[in-house]
């Protein structure tokens, strides 16, 4: 436990996310494999940053790259259909 | 000689026989241009995420490949020729080929591809055989618990 300073601070919590792709190592990343890839983007189709995703950085960078030659078939979607207003 | 994966979209408006030759047009390129085609799944018709050349279906392929860096240079221009090709992309799975392994995928591949008969010939024999065999052993069972 860490020593914490005399005057009282509000705490916070903060789970510790952990990559899930280190977790699993069996876990592919793959610019085919579209319902894994969803998780990590936005409804807008945005890539979710690290921070909240939990990704490694290796793992982040094989993620993204793996969104963007999905993208690039038309697997999934650069931006919505209609959109969100 | 490297392991490649390359996945092309053929537009989906298209009628069937024109997707087909496409797919046999590339699939002779990369076997023409020194490389060996392991396996080539045909994903069909699906719905693209967004309007390419004014279509919104297109028919994905994606050939997996043995092949060096000048098969997958005509390969690529050879898509970029074709007008029926609306997407394509290539990407490397592995630097080195073992050519005993790799033959040995494709002949798992054809088996597996090839008799979808054989199993329904096979099953009903084999679902008659154990039900014989367990029927005299539960009475000796059954007798030696007495």
């Amino acid at each position: 436990m860490p020593v914490m300073p005399r005057r009282k601070r509000k705490q916070f919590y903060v789970r510790r996310k952990v990559c899930r792709f280190c977790v699993d190592a069996n876990l592919p990343i793959d610019y085919k494999d579209v319902n894994t890839l969803r998780q990590f983007v936005t409804e807008r189709g945005k890539i979710i940053p690290r921070r909240i995703s939990g990704n490694c950085a290796r793992h982040q960078r094989r993620v993204t790259r793996a969104i963007k030659q999905a993208r690039l078939l038309a697997l999934i979607a650069y931006t919505p259909q209609v959109p969100i207003t | 000689m490297r392991r490649y994966e390359s996945v092309w979209v053929v537009n989906g408006d298209l009628p069937d026989e024109e997707v087909k030759s496409a797919i046999d047009k590339f699939s002779t390129i990369i076997s023409s241009q020194g490389g060996t085609l392991v396996g080539l799944d045909e994903w069909g018709r699906r719905k693209l995420s967004y309007k390419i050349q004014g279509t919104i279906r297109g028919y994905y392929v994606l050939a997996d490949f043995a092949g060096t860096s000048e098969t997958v240079k005509e390969l690529e221009r050879n898509y970029r020729i074709d007008d029926r090709i609306i997407r394509y992309l290539t990407t490397k799975k592995s630097d080195k080929v073992n050519l005993e392994v790799l033959q040995a995928e494709i002949a798992a591949r054809a088996k597996a591809a090839a008799p979808p008969a054989e199993p329904e010939a096979a099953a009903p024999v084999e679902v008659d055989a154990p039900v014989e065999a367990a029927a005299p052993e539960e009475p000796a069972d059954a007798a030696k618990e007495e």
